[in-house]
């Protein structure tokens, strides 16, 4: 999932040029890893205790004063994070302040602890759009997933209250197996509302120890794969889809590597895009670490940018990745490699086997097609 | 000329945006992009009280012929006007 997905071409063209010349154009802060949620696939969350004895949150003032040195890097697009935001102290102060400073800001949140105040405040000068995670279609699968039993009447309200204060929302969705069943019905909810969507059906293993058990909550391979092609049925017209099966075909069939195998990543990450984790360690994206971590509340920021391309420069993902034929459809990444293998060179097998039980399905939907 | 309050010019990546905040953010919560012309005329605004003094600003700075600057200078700032960006 982008942390930040251009909106028109200028942006876009921000963008590519950033990547071109490494400049940190987008930053996600993770403020907080605390959540008023304990979704069971979660890969980042902790307990108060749990955080308090790795490390103290940063004060807001400290955000600012990194967000500055950030901006004169050349970073535009924030993305705050966490955790659940709303419960960062003073947010309020922090976002308002980030605002005036000229920053694209976007929020991620699950909404649930969205109320009249925070949706005034939000309104008064809007975020680019607040990420609203939903979990599920129904109180029920709430308590199931996320032990609230009551979040889909909460994280609901929540979005009418941004959009009746002409807050944008996009709706995004994890699916595990615990709310796989209320895909359709996500799907629905963000119709209702009429909502942009964006559904993943991959789950990283943890970052945290505290969450190392996260993976045993996440859809098999050839469950990810199913979700992976309903997702793209939920999402596009009849016809569009149709074609994409049929395009996602024809580029696996006709594949033929003609890049050279380079070290590096194979996204914006690390190459335009960096994050920050709540006890202020940087990164290039929520999932990598060592050797990949940088305290920028100990160093100044462009210093801590720079380490961490010269670092990224020294890494190889698994040539053998880079020679599938199944890369063209496969969702790994850096990220996905450390996190499945805990190397960056690692091949991810659960990917491998995701991929190809959803060339099956793809397969099997050109012989309906051709029937 | 005054640039209206919740602008703020940035240098992004080698582009010249003008991101709105506040109360602007409200009607329009996107970026706009300058060219070196116009964002020039936006950084002295508030330095000339009318057209006409930017108008000589923008000949003392770019080759240009009066009457194409004239031309471009009084439109720019019109439409700025329009837009609610700047005031008198």
């Amino acid at each position: 999932m982008e942390l930040f997905q251009p909106q028109n071409l200028i942006e876009q063209r921000i963008c590519n040029v950033a990547d071109m010349k490494k400049i940190p154009i987008t930053g996600a802060l993770e403020l907080l890893p605390l959540c008023n949620m304990d979704c069971k696939m979660c890969y980042a969350k902790m307990t108060r205790e749990q955080m308090e004895r790795h490390a103290p949150m940063k004060d807001w003032r400290e955000w600012l004063e990194l967000a500055r040195q950030a901006r004169d890097a050349g970073t535009m697009f924030l993305l705050l994070t966490g955790g659940e935001i709303f419960l960062y102290p003073h947010f309020k102060e922090l976002y308002l302040e980030l605002k005036k400073m000229g920053f694209v800001v976007t929020l991620n949140s699950n909404g649930t602890l969205i109320n009249e105040e925070i949706a005034d405040y939000l309104a008064s000068d809007p975020p680019r759009r607040v990420n609203i995670t939903l979990y599920g279609s129904s109180d029920e699968t709430y308590a199931r997933l996320c032990g609230n039993p009551h979040g889909f009447t909460q994280t609901t309200r929540g979005i009418e209250l941004l959009l009746k204060k002409g807050v944008q929302v996009k709706i995004n969705c994890s699916v595990t197996p615990y709310n796989v069943e209320d895909l359709d019905g996500i799907f629905a909810v963000a119709r209702r509302y009429r909502l942009p969507i964006e559904a993943a059906y991959y789950m990283t293993p943890a970052v945290r120890e505290e969450n190392e058990k996260n993976t045993q909550h996440r859809l098999s391979p050839q469950q990810a794969a199913e979700a992976k092609l309903r997702i793209r049925e939920l999402t596009y017209p009849p016809t569009i889809f149709k074609n994409s099966v049929l395009d996602e075909l024809a580029r696996y069939r006709g594949f033929s590597q003609n890049k050279e195998w380079q070290p590096g990543f194979t996204c914006r990450a690390g190459n335009s895009v960096f994050w920050v984790n709540y006890d202020g360690m940087m990164s290039a994206c929520s999932f990598t670490r060592e050797p990949l971590l940088y305290d920028v509340f100990s160093m100044p920021f462009a210093q801590a940018w720079e380490s961490l391309l010269k670092n990224i420069q020294t890494i190889h993902l698994a040539k053998e990745c880079h020679d599938c034929r199944m890369s063209v459809l496969c969702g790994r990444c850096a990220s996905a490699a450390f996190g499945e293998t805990g190397t960056y060179e690692g091949v991810p097998r659960y990917h491998c086997e995701l991929t190809r039980h959803y060339i099956e399905l793809l397969e099997a939907k050109e012989k309906e097609y051709q029937a | 000329m005054k640039v209206t309050s919740n602008f703020v010019m940035r240098d992004v990546a080698g582009d010249i945006v003008v991101i709105p905040t506040g109360e602007a953010a409200r009607c329009f919560n996107g970026l706009i992009s300058m060219n070196s012309v116009s964002a020039f005329i936006w950084k002295h605004l508030e330095a000339c009280q009318t057209p006409e003094e930017m108008l000589a600003l923008v000949l003392e700075n770019y080759d240009v012929d009066e009457e194409t600057a004239r031309k471009d200078v009084f439109q720019f700032l019109a439409d700025l006007k329009r837009a609610g960006m700047i005031e008198d």
